[in-house]
Parts: C-alpha cells; structure tokens; sequence
C-alpha cells in the first residue's frame, strides 16, 4: 500500500476577514473565494505543497458548506448592539436569518478557522474538516 | 354600534403585533446602525478531494515523500 504523501494532524488555519463592507453582506461571503479577501498565515514548518493544498481544501470546504455554515450561525443565535445602546442576544427566525444575509453592511470583519485531519495520497485528500467561524457587521 | 373600546383594542392589538413581527421577523428599522455578531463552531464533517482536483504532487515533498 502506498503510504500518503502528505498528512494533516488537525491542523488549523486561521483566515482573517477585515476592512470588509462598504455594500457586503453576510450572504457575500457565500459567494466569494475567501482567500481573495482574507489573510491567513501558515506554519513555518509546512511545505509549499502542503500549503497548496491546504488552500484548496479551504476553498472545497467553503464552496460546499459556506451557505449552510452562515445561515446555521446566524440561526443558533447573534448579539445584537443597536443603534441606541441597547442589546442583547437572539436566535435569528428564518426571515431574520434571510435579512441578515442580503442586508449590506457598512463594515464586517471576522476570521473563518478551518481545521483539517487527513491524508492527501495517490487518490486524494481524505479525511474530514471542520470550520468556526465569527463575524461581525455593522449595518 | 360597535362599542369604541373595541376598535381600541383591536388598534392596541396590531400595534402588539407589529412590535413582536419586527421583534421576531426584523425590520430595517431596529437594524440601522446595529452592530451584529455571530459565531458558532461548525463540526468535522467528512471530506473528500481526489487527485485530479488537488494541486500536482512534487517530485520531493518532505519526509513523506517516498514516491520520488
């Protein structure tokens, strides 16, 4: 059997959304290669291969989970601050969910952590990821 | 004749239920100027890139490179 070639040990990458808004939505991100718009910093240690396809496993988890990742974030529940100093926490209904989603904002910012456990081989990558993610708009 | 306070109520009742729409269901309203944070820890979930989808391997890469 041919051993793999590369091997991620949960490793966690950290990409860091800023200076973000002007129009974007939460719903944007959905859309957007992240890597385009964040920055991210790799170990040291990791090859430029290894790199690589980290990127790229951060682009497949984003393109096949972004949407439910966003919507199920703001569902489970959001602080709030408004304009008139009051706030609090709720748990976002469907409509709400939606709104947030397509209302642009005037500024958001957050980081998008993706933590991969796998082994990339002769075959491909196999193995799992997970993300947290935590954003912050201003509308 | 309807009594007065009928319609009283009933304007009090939709008022109630405005309030709790734009409470539950939000508005453009109560968000203008809102600040707003989520955050949420999303599980493993299984994933699966082949080869042809991954960038091409190296002839050298590293102390798992035992192709090369």
């Amino acid at each position: 059997m041919t051993p793999p070639r590369l091997t991620f040990n949960d490793e966690e990458l950290t990409l860091t959304l800023t200076g973000m808004g002007g129009g974007w939505s939460f719903g944007h991100l959905r859309e957007i290669r992240l890597l385009d718009h964040a920055q991210v910093h790799f170990p040291s240690s990791w090859s430029q291969f290894q790199m690589d396809v980290a990127l790229h496993l951060i682009d497949t988890t984003w393109r096949l989970r972004g949407d439910l990742i966003l919507r199920s974030s703001i569902e489970s529940g959001l602080s709030y601050s408004l304009a008139d100093g009051t706030s609090g926490t709720l748990a976002a209904n469907a409509e709400l969910v939606e709104h947030i989603l397509q209302r642009p904002t005037v500024s958001l910012d957050g980081y998008v952590n993706f933590r991969f456990d796998g082994e990339v081989g002769e075959h491909g990558f196999t193995g799992t990821s997970a993300v947290m993610l935590g954003l912050r708009g201003r509308f | 004749m309807e009594p007065r306070y009928d319609a009283t109520q009933q304007h009090e009742a939709q008022h109630h239920e405005a309030q709790q729409h734009e409470a539950q269901h939000g508005s453009d309203d109560w968000l203008a100027g809102a600040t707003v944070e989520i955050g949420q820890e999303h599980p493993a979930e299984q994933l699966v890139v082949s080869a042809d989808q991954l960038p091409a391997m190296p002839e050298h890469d590293g102390e798992h490179d035992q192709l090369a």
